[in-house]
């Protein structure tokens, strides 16, 4: 069975009124990170992560969370 | 226009720029063989000259002229992520084609100088279209 990091990072993202590049800015990285991020087309490191929900004034868990894939 | 835009820009340059330059290294792969005479010594350095550039700009993500804040945020975590599995199928292509030249050699001689090319042609540009590719489809996800 395959896992996979799913990440609320766009609607929490849309609740504080920030684009991309706030975000980006906020955290210290290109707004492609967070793009790719949202996107689920990058998994972000455990730092980042935690970078990221501190910024949205989360908690990491809140933001990142685990799921199944789904088959086939 | 801040950083974070300057650094957009110049990655998207950036993605294009080497895909382009991949396929004009393979294309001059061609025109670059050695016949020992002065042009064609000429074009081995100018290759070896290129060669060397192409991989310090996959090693370190090249635009040295830029801004550092600039420089950081073009290179960041996912850049870095591509980087890595570029150089890695640049590896596995390499590879691949000195396990091709081993089994070739036996029907007909490379020259050393030859095969060296030849695999470092393949494996850079194999990486710089790896690397190119993976930023577009970043930038477009």
């Amino acid at each position: 069975m395959s896992e996979r990091l799913a990440n609320s990072l766009k609607d929490e993202r849309a609740r504080l009124n920030l684009t991309q590049a706030d975000l980006a800015a906020l955290v210290g990285v290109s707004r492609k990170t967070i793009n790719t991020v949202e996107n689920g087309v990058f998994v972000p490191s455990a730092l980042l992560a935690l970078k990221l929900a501190a910024a949205l004034g989360k908690p990491v868990e809140a933001v990142f969370r685990v799921e199944d894939g789904a088959p086939g | 226009m801040t950083e974070i835009e300057q650094a957009e820009r110049s990655g998207r340059i950036r993605a294009r720029v080497v895909i382009a330059s991949a396929a004009i290294f393979l294309a001059t792969f061609a025109f670059s063989q050695d016949g020992g005479r002065s042009v064609d010594i000429v074009r081995m350095l100018a290759w070896a000259i290129w060669s060397a550039t192409l991989l310090l700009i996959l090693a370190g993500g090249g635009d040295w002229a830029r801004p550092m804040g600039v420089r950081r945020l073009m290179n960041d975590e996912v850049t870095r992520a591509n980087r890595q599995s570029s150089l890695a199928v640049g590896f596995w292509v390499a590879m691949g084609t000195a396990a091709f030249l081993f089994v070739a050699d036996r029907y007909e001689p490379f020259p050393a100088q030859e095969a060296a090319r030849m695999i470092l042609t393949f494996g850079i540009a194999a990486a710089l279209l790896r690397f190119g590719l993976l930023e577009r489809r970043a930038y477009s996800a």
